[in-house]
């Protein structure tokens, strides 16, 4: 199932001028803390030192990188399992990531949940609803807070394949389109719903056609596994919302590389196709390949080195929190403590 | 928690008689069994996984004080999870389900009353 990119064959990002070298080495950073960070989580997963299962984000990584990366720092956004990188974007730490996945006291649910169902209040990151498709009406709701407090904020969210045929979704859209709500929703088109091919899920593979004729919201289509062609689309989509012109999709169009989670191998999936993309479009070595031809080779091994470092201690540091108290139980899920 | 409550009469086999009744099915639901063993004991403890807010426990002490409160020698005792949702982190999940420790503790103090 591991099909690691060699070096120098992964087509390079786009060039732009509208994305500088310091977007690109900021970006590089996130989709390979990404990337190694959820390499540990499967170890510890397959050492049975994490509960529950495993959701990667292996191959998306750069489009959340790019949505968290976009975002102005009043805005707020709701990423869910394959998103870790929009975390890490607006400040969350490898550490509290890890902390999460371990259920430890100091995490950033103190334990109550675990994997990248968490948010991070103090960073304007909204915690994941595990029923995918329900976190749409929730940003279309903060995007209407916006509006009405005339503040030049955005509200951004993420959903997949398999939440596009959710109800919610369809209401959400819709109350945001005739509400002019300053959202950004991002379409991750990964090819599946779990186990079922985007073929089997709509008569129409085009999410962002969908969103724009069906629903009125301007939509664009982008190469998800280029994160300087993602960063452009969302950074126009974002300033879009922003100066009053309403809510705005951006499909982006990756591949899962990994199953479902880690208790599903993928068996089902074109293996050709994986392979493919893993060789050709792994976004972590596309921008490698792009910072190459920038002549930031060097930079490219120190950010290496130095991500590794930073996943090594956060989860150093993650290891040696406290386990939560089971005395504490309760705390949290009622205004007034119970008896 | 059938095996919990087989535990919990074993430890308290010097002080009391306990009899486990493992109900298989909620519905239909066996009252007959239900109060021929509360005819038998006097007492009882409906014990479930599930939180105290919710689940079958509900019935069956709804059923036992409309049709064996005559019965009883003690308010029947409800042992269950807390009103929270189930927490991720095992050392708080242990703490969420009714433990051995926990039941027999209970079923000592529905003697004693």
């Amino acid at each position: 199932m591991r099909t690691d990119a060699g070096a120098g064959e992964a087509l390079p990002c786009e060039d732009s001028g509208e994305v500088t070298r310091e977007d690109r080495l900021a970006l590089f950073r996130l989709v390979l803390l990404h990337r190694l960070i959820e390499e540990r989580v499967g170890l510890l997963y397959r050492q049975g030192r994490v509960s529950g299962s495993v959701y990667t984000g292996r191959g998306q990584e750069a489009v959340g990188a790019a949505a968290g990366y976009a975002l102005g720092p009043d805005d707020v956004c709701a990423p869910l399992n394959r998103e870790l990188a929009c975390h890490l974007a607006r400040g969350v730490t490898t550490a509290e990531a890890f902390r999460n996945f371990l259920g430890k006291g100091d995490s950033p649910t103190r334990g109550r949940d675990g994997n990248m169902h968490f948010g991070a209040r103090e960073h304007g990151v909204f915690p994941l609803v595990s029923m995918l498709g329900d976190l749409c009406p929730v940003v279309v709701g903060a995007a209407l807070a916006f509006k009405r407090r005339r503040e030049p904020r955005v509200a951004l969210t993420f959903w997949g394949d398999g939440a596009m045929s959710t109800g919610d979704v369809h209401e959400g859209l819709n109350l945001a389109a005739v509400l002019k709500v300053p959202a950004v929703f991002v379409l991750q088109s990964n090819g599946w719903a779990y186990s079922t091919p985007t073929s089997r899920q709509m008569m129409n593979p085009c999410m962002a056609d969908r969103v724009e004729g069906g629903w009125g919201i301007p939509a664009t289509r982008v190469d998800g596994s280029d994160a300087v062609a993602t960063l452009i689309a969302l950074r126009g989509a974002i300033e879009r919302a922003r100066s009053g012109d309403g809510p705005q999709a951006v499909e982006a169009v990756t591949l899962r590389l990994d199953g479902h989670a880690a208790h599903d191998d993928g068996s089902y999936m074109d293996q050709a196709q994986l392979t493919e993309y893993a060789e050709q479009r792994d976004p972590v070595e596309r921008l490698a390949a792009r910072l190459r031809l920038d002549g930031l080779a060097e930079e490219v091994g120190v950010l290496r080195a130095a991500a590794a470092d930073e996943v090594s201690s956060g989860l150093e540091a993650a290891e040696a929190s406290p386990a939560p108290d089971p005395a504490t139980i309760l705390d949290g899920v009622y205004a007034t403590k119970l008896t | 928690m059938v095996d919990i409550a087989l535990r919990a009469a074993v430890a308290l086999e010097d002080e009391a008689s306990v009899e486990v009744l493992d109900l298989r099915t909620v519905w239909p639901l066996d009252g007959d069994a239900i109060l021929e063993s509360l005819g038998r004991t006097s007492r009882v403890c409906v014990l479930q996984e599930a939180s105290s807010s919710i689940g079958a426990a509900g019935s069956v002490l709804s059923l036992i004080a409309q049709e064996g409160f005559e019965l009883l020698d003690a308010p029947p005792l409800l042992v269950a999870a807390p009103i929270a949702p189930v927490p991720f982190a095992p050392e708080l999940e242990d703490a969420y389900i009714p433990s051995l420790e926990r039941v027999v503790e209970e079923l000592r103090r529905l003697g004693a009353y």
